[in-house]
């Protein structure tokens, strides 16, 4: 324990530039001789043989490996060990209970979990100069991560995460859909045939533009626990996962629901007859890659080399239907992904929609969790 | 000593990390989660001044019973049949109810939908027979629930009667019936009071595996089938409340150690059945 | 035991609805695995076995359940050892402390997964151990030895005392009469349990994600990663392959079985002290 706190200590002041690194890889030798172990911060004190990489495991992270680890550990020598999380909450906790310097890079979901990562000091942060790819991106993205973080962002976001409504255009009225926009989610004609995710943010963002707020500022709680008791008289199931929302699309239980866009690629690629629509304010975030506070340099910022590239990037699009967050006027989107990727308009426009602000959601997350499972669970 | 190893193995990978964990019920939790090591209650008192966790803590009491008593009743005579056949089919039959284990538990559970669903296997059977026309709401809801529960659990349920049936000595009942006591009768005085301790292993079983699921009720389980175990999931993943996760496990143990506590009781009584009638 | 005509048949009629219910989703799996269309659901309307050779091409689906069949194997075999020695004692010796100790070794079945996977982690970080392969199997064996030890108690209980007496009256020292007497005895409780504890930490999914090294997937957290975008047919396949593998191993096992000791000569020893399904159960988990 002791030692644990010794050596974040030294890395500490090692980050504040305190001592340097000769002086800090010296200091945390001694550190560990004297405890007498070989503890991970050991592993910093060397070049590293090898990167821990988390991602969401399955298909998406075969693809990864496919088209950036391969290439990578060929070009550096470094080899990647690959861990799965299901859900960036459940793998917060296992950073937190695990050893410091355990983990170097992860992939990152969306903005409130980047803030909730790096709020626990957990993040490296990056000289994003030494990745010229960066250039070609949406900036918009690391402006919102360098405000969080208050200074060097620690990740670096390339893709856009999306969410609209989703309908079965054989059995829903797509125009009806689209005029009503959220509203048709709490529409009495569809009763029964109504799912939505059991998320206590979006549940309460969709509340919130359903009461005519802004989701990012809501006035009146007592109206979106209105409209969230409202919907879960309408609903016949909430999901948890991709794999359960896409079998309520597709296996003809649900007719409409709020979706993830990227799952309504997979379904539209598949065949099935499902539409989405993006209605005003509705939900939309950034993904990338989190570096962990400890993770020597030089390999990630090659690595995002390889990650940034534009063929990676369209050939993770054309594949899994991730959206990477290029600037449009530096980067022509080839046409086949205009139409068919979530999140860019036919003119090959990126379609943003609002970004939750994580603050904000922190501060509140405690108490509206807690009401949120009350609400689900008695009405 | 001949337990030691298994104490051992228990007390590290089990006993020590329950005490951490139960250490973080009185400490304070910062707005960002990070736990403080300051002693505090306020973990406890939320527990006890919102009545809402032991309402949902009754209600998981009447789920896992209600999931243990259907066992109990539809497990017994699968059991008693398994007594009753030869040998060689008898194997066959055991491993038969192993076979669904191979199938990851998600994905197990998941199967239900296929089966339940409005497009599923039972609508689709009754809707082409011409019985009904709109498909049957048999999905999302306590019928869907009780069906994932009752699947998952009586595989230990009829395993635990079948060895105490096997504990039986049939002499007994033969002689009971030689005695004069008609089948039932036979049933009822003899085998019955004999194979409770194994009606009761299983029961507790199934009692305690049925408690702590909360995929089932997850997946298959409708709006508002909120169980203990998803609130101690919610408090310790999504919320990373550590503290308050660590109080509702702690309650939990202490009430299913209360249940065992309870068992032993009844299973002495049944201890001592035995002793009399052999 | 005799029965009438009309309650056999009650009973064998119910025990088979019991078992379809039980094999329905196994039935669903096997059925949904051989359909064309790629997203798999009902109604039937083709056969293909495509979905079965991208198994064998796809290296972290091979990984995974050898992974999967070498952790259950060792945790199965390991928690039989501890969990009947332990259930041997409680039965046999009374000593101080019986009933604590019985508390304590059914805990691991009271305490949930999650409470248990956090909390190991912690421990590990005070003890400053790093994740490995023996301590997550040390931690499977302390998870399911208590379904060894509650079937094992009870048929321990069953067996008279004075047969084990008799056996030392006659000469044999603690260990024969063990093996001797008591084993062949206890032997189906023993099995079951083995299979019990093979079955749960094969499906073990909540404390193996908490434990697990780098690198290291089984089944279950392949399938749990899979599911992030859909039940794919992939899933239904391996599911199917794994029923499949189940089922013919031990049925091999047991054809196997019947020809050896049909040419040997049957040996006239009670049926239920080595029942016909010991080996093939065992021989399933290899």
């Amino acid at each position: 324990m002791d030692f644990h706190q010794q050596g974040e200590r030294l890395l500490a002041r090692y980050r504040d530039g305190d001592i340097d690194r000769r002086g800090f890889l010296g200091a945390l030798g001694a550190a560990c001789a004297a405890a007498g172990l070989a503890s991970p911060l050991a592993a910093y004190a060397q070049q590293p043989q090898s990167l821990r990489f988390d991602g969401w495991g399955g298909v998406g992270q075969q693809a990864l490996t496919r088209h950036i680890f391969t290439p990578f550990t060929e070009r550096t020598g470094v080899q990647i060990r690959q861990g799965s999380f299901s859900g960036w909450e459940e793998f917060l906790t296992r950073v937190r209970a695990g050893s410091p310097g355990e983990y170097n890079i992860c992939s990152l979901s969306n903005l409130v979990s980047y803030y909730t990562f790096t709020q626990g000091n957990l993040g490296q942060a990056l000289d994003i100069s030494k990745i010229p790819r960066f250039a070609s991106y949406d900036q918009r993205g690391l402006e919102a991560f360098k405000r969080l973080s208050g200074g060097e962002a620690c990740a670096v976001p390339f893709q856009l995460t999306t969410i609209g409504i989703a309908y079965n255009r054989d059995k829903v009225d797509g125009a009806s859909v689209r005029q009503q926009g959220v509203q048709s989610l709490l529409n009495d004609r569809y009763r029964g045939r109504i799912v939505g995710e059991n998320n206590w943010l979006r549940r309460i963002w969709y509340a919130a533009l359903q009461s005519g707020q802004d989701p990012n500022a809501i006035r009146d709680m007592d109206a979106v626990w209105d409209r969230i008791r409202q919907s879960r008289r309408l609903v016949t199931k909430y999901w948890g996962s991709g794999a359960e929302q896409m079998s309520l699309l597709s296996n003809g239980t649900a007719d409409i629901s709020d979706a993830w866009g990227l799952r309504v690629f997979h379904l539209r690629k598949q065949g099935h007859p499902i539409d989405i629509v993006y209605p005003q304010g509705i939900y939309t975030d950034i993904a990338g890659m989190f570096v962990f506070r400890g993770t020597p340099l030089t390999p990630v910022y090659e690595m995002f080399d390889i990650v940034l590239r534009e063929e990676v990037q369209f050939a993770l699009a054309e594949q899994e239907g991730s959206t990477p967050l290029f600037d449009p006027a530096k980067v022509d989107v080839p046409q086949a992904l205009r139409t068919t990727l979530p999140g860019y308009d036919e003119e090959g426009r990126l379609r943003l929609g609002v970004f939750p602000d994580p603050v904000y959601w922190n501060g509140h997350g405690d108490a509206w969790q807690r009401r949120y499972t009350q609400v689900m669970a008695r009405g | 000593m001949l337990a030691a190893p298994a104490v051992g193995c228990v007390v590290a990978f089990i006993l020590l990390p329950v005490l951490a964990m139960a250490l973080h019920s009185f400490w304070l939790r910062d707005p960002n989660g990070i736990v403080i090591q300051q002693f505090t209650l306020t973990s406890w008192r939320e527990f006890l001044d919102d009545p809402f966790y032991l309402e949902v803590l009754g209600r998981t009491g009447r789920l896992a019973a209600i999931t243990t008593l259907i066992c109990a009743l539809v497990g017994y005579p699968v059991a008693y049949t398994l007594i009753l056949m030869p040998d060689r089919f008898r194997a066959l039959m055991i491993l038969l109810l192993f076979l669904p284990s191979w199938i990851s538990f998600v994905v197990r559970t998941m199967s239900w939908l296929h089966v339940l669903g409005p497009g599923g296997l039972v609508n689709l059977l009754l809707r082409r027979m011409g019985v009904i026309e709109e498909p049957l709401p048999l999905l999302y809801n306590d019928f869907s629930i009780y069906v994932g529960m009752v699947h998952y659990t009586l595989t230990y349920m009829v395993l635990n009667i079948y060895i105490g049936l096997q504990s039986v000595d049939r002499n007994l009942v033969d002689a009971a019936r030689t005695l004069g006591a008609k089948g039932w009768h036979a049933f009822l005085e003899v085998t019955l009071p004999l194979s409770l301790p194994g009606l009761m292993a299983g029961s507790l079983l199934v009692f305690i595996l049925a408690a702590g699921t909360y995929i089932t009720p997850l997946i298959l389980g409708g709006t508002g089938n909120v169980y203990y175990s998803n609130l101690i999931y919610e408090a310790v993943i999504p919320q990373l409340d550590w503290p308050l996760g660590a109080t509702l496990a702690v309650v939990f143990i202490v009430v299913l150690t209360a249940v065992i506590g309870l068992y032993a009781r009844l299973a002495g009584v049944g201890t001592l059945f035995r002793k009399v009638s052999a | 035991m005799r029965h009438s005509r009309l309650t056999l048949w009650l009973l064998g009629g119910f025990t088979l609805l019991v078992y379809a219910y039980k094999i329905l989703p196994v039935f669903v799996v096997v059925a949904l695995a051989f359909n064309p269309p790629e997203f798999g659901s009902f109604p039937i309307v083709g056969f293909t076995t495509r979905w079965f050779g991208g198994l064998l091409d796809n290296p972290a689906v091979v990984t995974a359940v050898k992974t999967s069949l070498r952790l259950a194997v060792a945790t199965a075999a390991i928690a039989t050892v501890l969990g009947v020695a332990a259930a041997y004692a409680l039965v046999r010796y009374p000593f101080r402390g019986r009933a604590a100790v019985q508390l304590l070794l059914t805990m691991p079945i009271l305490v949930p997964h999650l409470i248990v996977g956090v909390g190991l982690l912690l421990a590990f970080r005070i003890l400053g151990l790093s994740r490995s392969f023996t301590l997550m199997l040390l931690g499977h064996v302390a998870l399911t030895m208590p379904f060894v030890i509650l079937t094992t108690q009870h048929r321990l209980q069953a067996i008279p005392l004075y047969l084990e007496e008799a056996s030392r009256t006659l000469g044999a020292n603690g260990w024969q009469t063990f093996r001797e007497v008591t084993l062949p005895l206890a032997a189906p409780a023993i099995v079951t349990g083995f299979v019990f504890a093979f079955m749960s930490s094969f499906d073990e999914v909540t404390a193996t994600l908490f434990w697990r090294p780098a690198n290291f997937d089984t089944v279950p957290i392949y399938v749990l990663s899979e599911l992030q975008n859909s039940v794919s047919q992939e899933l239904n396949a391996l599911a199917a392959a794994l029923v499949g593998f189940s089922v013919g191993v031990p049925v091999l096992t047991m054809l196997l079985l019947h020809l050896w000791t049909s040419r040997r000569r049957r040996p006239a020893r009670a049926p239920e002290a080595t029942p016909a399904w010991q080996p093939a159960t065992e021989g399933d988990a290899r």
